[in-house]
């Protein structure tokens, strides 16, 4: 017999998987901790050491990382952001390799300092990502009501889940329905209305649908 | 289980979550989009103009929907770290400025006047980006992600792109859009 899976936020998993049966809170508790250590502890090889071993995990767990439609925008993110610590900080250091003509430099403590924080934010992308890779939203639901949280806002959370399954089916129905009426202009404008055509016929469809839900509960007082 | 009055949800919750649903997409939408180098932030993201009319359309419930949709949204676009705490945050300050604006000043969001332009501009476009950007990009900097002298560049790249979508999606948004959502009972 074929073994069931259970989905996780972005991806789906073995129902007797070790990863997705440890407890919610010791993963939050550990995602906390490794946060706190990347910006606390400043040493390099323990920053790409922990980044490595969470990324070796990431593999273990099948997720295919390369597929990940997110993954360019935090890669193109890391990439700019490492530009901007070597044109635009002008931090002295003992060794200066480069000076641009804007007045900063590259120094050897730039270069350690540049490594630092891309170190911090690649340890912590890689921890969220281990974190939201191996939990499903009923971990999280379950541990918000365990911690005794308002019924009003389990509800209004469980309601976010449940209604963002169809608003990302609607979103692909649109984006179908803008590429058969051929809007293929190009250039910064026309991708901000292309984004603006989508969002608000995806408002707009589901407003009465909004109207109708409140109303029903308003009728069941 | 004998139910209690009091454990009775506000109907308030129903707007909330499914506005946090919307948020949580357009988030999706906006994040894959155009990164300036600061940790999860898009130039021109588009989802800005929608909180704007989330915040003036349903006020505090909208503001709350914001928080809880963008971290949602952060959860399945890869971002979930502690800085999409302070994302989410700088977001909901930047649109509660509109929300102030049109709600409590007395202008229009139907946009019908001269003065509500006026207003939407230096709220929605000016006020709302700048607000958003240096409580982001400072909370970025005491935790040490960025380095001071890219605050310029990235601040730039924000408010620039920010006020490029407003101008664009904001305003007809909040023109066409308003006179839908009057007639229903979502707003009181």
């Amino acid at each position: 017999m074929e073994k069931t899976k259970e989905p996780t936020f972005v991806y789906y998993f073995y129902k007797d998987s070790t990863l997705l049966r440890i407890p919610f809170f010791i993963k939050l508790i550990l995602l906390v901790i490794i946060s706190t250590m990347s910006l606390i502890y400043s040493n390099l090889a323990f920053l790409f050491g922990l980044s490595l071993i969470m990324l070796i995990l990431i593999f273990i767990t099948g997720f295919p990382l390369y597929n990940f439609k997110p993954l360019k925008f935090i890669l193109v993110s890391i990439i700019i952001f490492s530009l901007f610590w070597l044109l635009f900080s002008n931090i002295p250091g003992d060794e200066v390799y480069l000076r641009f003509i804007w007045g900063t430099s590259i120094s050897n403590l730039t270069l350690e300092k540049m490594f630092f924080a891309v170190g911090k934010w690649v340890t912590i992308v890689f921890g969220g990502l281990l974190f939201i890779i191996t939990t499903s939203e009923k971990q999280l639901i379950n541990f918000l009501e365990n911690m005794g949280l308002p019924k009003r806002f389990i509800l209004t959370v469980t309601i976010a889940f449940n209604t963002l399954a169809f608003f990302m089916e609607d979103i692909k129905n649109i984006e179908h329905s803008i590429n058969s009426r051929n809007v293929r202009k190009k250039g910064f404008i026309w991708m901000i209305k292309r984004k603006y055509l989508l969002g608000n016929t995806l408002f707009l469809s589901n407003i009465k649908r909004i109207d109708s839900l409140y109303q029903s509960y308003l009728f069941r007082s | 289980m004998k139910s209690n009055k009091n454990d009775l949800p506000s109907i308030s919750f129903i707007i909330i979550g499914v506005i946090a649903g919307l948020v949580a997409v357009l988030d999706y939408i906006g994040v894959v989009g155009f990164p300036i180098g600061v940790f999860g932030v898009s130039a021109f993201y588009i989802g800005a103009a929608f909180y704007t009319a989330f915040a003036i359309w349903f006020r505090i419930k909208g503001l709350l929907a914001i928080y809880i949709g963008l971290l949602i949204g952060s959860l399945f676009s890869g971002t979930f770290t502690i800085f999409a705490f302070i994302l989410a945050l700088g977001n909901v300050f930047g649109a509660a400025i509109p929300a102030l604006f049109f709600n409590k000043l007395g202008f229009n969001p139907e946009l019908k006047r001269f003065r509500d332009y006026v207003a939407f501009v230096i709220s929605a476009t000016i006020l709302q980006n700048i607000i958003s950007a240096t409580w982001v990009l400072t909370g970025f900097y005491l935790v040490g992600i960025m380095p001071a002298e890219a605050a310029f560049l990235a601040s730039a790249g924000w408010i620039g792109g920010g006020i490029i979508v407003s101008l664009v999606i904001g305003i007809p948004l909040l023109k066409f859009t308003t006179p839908v959502i009057k007639k229903t009972t979502l707003i009181r």
